[in-house]
């Protein structure tokens, strides 16, 4: 079914036309027509998904697993769904402060991102998620350059090499399961990898867990992040740090259920989830501007989406993707405000900044909501997700990394609140006018946080399904392998 | 780079390894080949010929080979899901006596992909070095 | 050969990493190309270098892997484009330098 295909080809056609496009206003409704028709696409793609368990596109016509296919299961295509809402509403807030450099290529480079994320969420084959991988971090790497001051392009150097080395470590690790295995379909592995040599199976799975923990930024891999996020243009690093981590989530996710399950709780990565979790924190509370806070949270909210998968369990599986999901809202809806701050007051410093709340009500609201998400307060959508993790967490007798998780939480509160006194708080400022545009980004991704907050049983039902789905890898590859 | 041996050598190689480029493009369905190899071989006899006689002026506007490559790409993909098969699904088709297999005007695409985007990138670091 | 290659392998990740833990930007690049080249050699081996013995009728004698073929161009298409990248943005690094004095 060519709908498996539709939130890659849209925004790859939508950004070749934003390239080739002349007039300014024109590529303006381009790029946005283009990003909500794939909202549209990847929305109805998950109700298919959803009713099918497996959509899949095989492309040319030819079977797996010699062919290259498309494999849209629940949990890809949910992924593929909240990825595309993000690119639009950053790309709205992108839109209305405008950059300089805002041209063709920036809508390319925007819509390109979005096509390498979607294309690595919705492939059924292994190498054809390095290869998506790759789509999504040269877009990224060109967003990110983007004003080319020098600091930029030396912060970017730092990006772009770690994140090469990972992609290198991970085609090794395609290449050792292709020599065990003899197949790089994720379907045709998760059958065959069982009777394989362990002798080359095992350092490939290490060897990927570790490819895709530079990407998600798990303990001790997460150097590379704040570099990512402090200097590129705040809706920049919005959608980065919305989606970028989450893909490596996404792959971890893949890895440890769909090719090598994980059967109960695993030491190693319940130990590695809270090490990111504490460090995040505490990288979070040392930092004094906005931005940077922002982002040593998203590290150690990784935190709390690894500890679910390292759980083992359906239930764990579905608490995790609820967590991820909820974190890729409210985490953009911050960086969405704390975007707007920057364009119009020209800082992030929270030495700088005092009574936004009094200058601005709605947008002071609008980050509350959020941060106080984060946090886990009821009844916002953060409470439920760490209510779902935290059980998974006792269940599977983790009594010491769920006590962990909840001192997290504490901090991550004490922290938001310190933005919150900083820059909100106070006398205030000489106002500053914030495009009604931006409020529009903010709303469409902080809105999310209170669906799903106050009624969000039908997200986790959805979350649900998508991990028992999971928990039996047998289905899928039989879907994707068997006849048409 | 005023050479009268270069640019001697080059008005001969240059349309030859054009053509050469444009040869592994038609054959690449059967043989090794295809529009990949063939764009970079033909954008190679283009540097040459920069090289000798330095880029024409209004290089850039051939830059928007890479939108047309990829739209015809897109467009002989697409054709499939029209006809109700899955993307990039292709058929042979028989102009007279002539194969036309559809991966053909694929590869078309393709080959004006590499070879704009080859140059473009050429021109870029060109024009940063002088 | 195997074994020959395998060191080959081990000698190009370790002269890659060797090379991108210095200071200097294009030591960094050519290390990180190193590196890339290691891991094309092993998509290399992962195919084995006698080959195997392809599905096809009348076809006894084992052929070379395609796909690891097929794998290594692709990773190099996309390290060549990233080195370019990288070199690019070197440049441009060099010259903000010397615009900031």
């Amino acid at each position: 079914m060519n709908a498996a295909a539709a939130p890659v080809l849209i925004p790859l056609l939508t950004g070749l036309l934003c390239v080739a496009l002349p007039s300014r206003r024109l590529r303006w409704g381009v790029s946005v027509t283009g990003g909500t028709a794939c909202v549209v696409a990847s929305v109805w793609l998950v109700a298919l998904a959803r009713a099918h368990t497996v959509v899949i596109l095989r492309f040319g016509n030819w079977p797996a697993p010699f062919g290259i296919v498309f494999a849209a299961d629940l949990l890809g295509a949910l992924m593929s769904a909240i990825g595309s809402w993000v690119a639009l509403c950053t790309l709205l807030a992108l839109l209305a402060q405008p950059h300089p450099r805002l041209d063709g290529f920036f809508h390319g480079g925007w819509h390109l991102m979005l096509a390498g994320m979607n294309g690595a969420f919705l492939t059924g084959d292994l190498f054809n998620l390095y290869v998506f991988f790759e789509v999504l971090l040269v877009a990224s790497y060109f967003l990110l350059t983007l004003g080319s001051t020098r600091r930029q392009a030396r912060e970017a150097f730092t990006y772009v090499a770690s994140n090469l080395v990972a992609s290198t470590l991970f085609l090794v690790g395609v290449a050792l399961l292709y020599a065990a295995v003899g197949s790089v379909n994720m379907a045709d592995l998760s059958v065959r990898m069982p009777d394989a040599s362990p002798g080359l199976v095992r350092p490939a799975v290490f060897l990927l867990a570790v490819a895709f923990g530079v990407k998600a930024a798990i303990f001790p891999l997460y150097a590379w992040l704040p570099h990512a996020y402090v200097l590129p243009p705040g809706p920049v690093a919005a959608y980065f740090g919305g989606m970028l981590t989450k893909v490596g989530v996404y792959a971890l996710y893949r890895l440890f259920t769909t090719l090598n399950p994980l059967r109960g709780p695993e030491p190693t990565l319940v130990t590695v989830a809270v090490l990111t979790m504490v460090f995040g924190v505490l990288g979070a509370l040392a930092q004094e501007e906005v931005r940077r806070i922002l982002s040593f949270h998203i590290i150690s909210q990784i935190g709390y989406m690894v500890f679910g998968l390292a759980l083992g369990t359906p239930q764990a599986w579905a608490a995790g993707l609820f967590y991820v999901l909820h974190h890729i809202g409210v985490k953009t809806a911050l960086l969405l405000v704390s975007a707007a701050v920057e364009a119009s007051y020209g800082t992030g410093a929270l030495r700088a900044l005092s009574g936004l709340a009094h200058a601005h009500p709605f947008l002071g609201l609008s980050f509350a909501i959020p941060a106080l998400s984060l946090a886990g307060i009821p009844p916002l959508s953060g409470f439920w997700a760490k209510v779902f993790v935290v059980e998974a967490g006792l269940r599977a007798g983790e009594a010491f990394a769920v006590g962990a998780s909840l001192a997290v939480s504490l901090l991550t509160l004490l922290s938001m609140s310190k933005i919150f006194t900083g820059a909100f708080w106070g006398p205030s400022p000489e106002r500053e006018a914030i495009p009604a545009l931006h409020y529009l980004a903010i709303a469409g991704v902080g809105v999310l946080t209170l669906v799903w907050g106050l009624g969000g049983g039908w997200l986790w039902d959805l979350t649900a399904t998508a991990a028992e789905r999971l928990a039996d890898p047998g289905v899928y590859a039989q879907t994707v392998l068997g006849g048409r | 780079m005023n050479s009268l041996v270069l640019r001697t050598v080059a008005r001969v190689v240059a349309p030859v390894v054009v053509l050469y480029g444009v040869r592994l493009l038609l054959v690449g369905h059967n043989s090794p080949g295809g529009g990949f190899v063939g764009g970079l071989v033909t954008a190679l006899a283009v540097v040459l010929g920069w090289l000798a006689f330095g880029p024409p002026p209004r290089a850039r506007r051939w830059e928007r080979g890479v939108a047309l490559g990829v739209g015809i790409s897109a467009v002989t993909g697409l054709a499939a899901v029209l006809l109700g098969r899955p993307f990039l699904t292709h058929a042979v088709l028989y102009a007279g006596p002539v194969k036309l297999p559809t991966s053909l005007f694929f590869d078309v695409g393709v080959f004006l992909v590499v070879v704009s985007a080859t140059l473009a990138a050429v021109r870029t670091l060109w024009e940063a070095g002088s | 050969m195997n074994l020959v290659l395998a060191a080959l392998v081990g000698l190009l990740f370790a002269a890659g990493t060797w090379l991108l833990l210095g200071q200097r930007i294009l030591r960094q690049v050519i290390g990180l190309g190193l590196i890339a080249h290691g891991a094309n050699l092993t998509v290399l081996l992962a195919g084995g270098l006698v080959g195997r013995h392809a599905p096809l009728l009348g076809n006894p004698e084992p052929r070379a892997d395609p796909l690891p073929q097929a794998l290594i161009l692709t990773a190099i298409v996309i390290g060549f484009g990233i080195t370019a990248f990288l070199l690019a943005l070197g440049y441009r690094m060099h010259a903000l330098e010397e615009d900031e004095g």
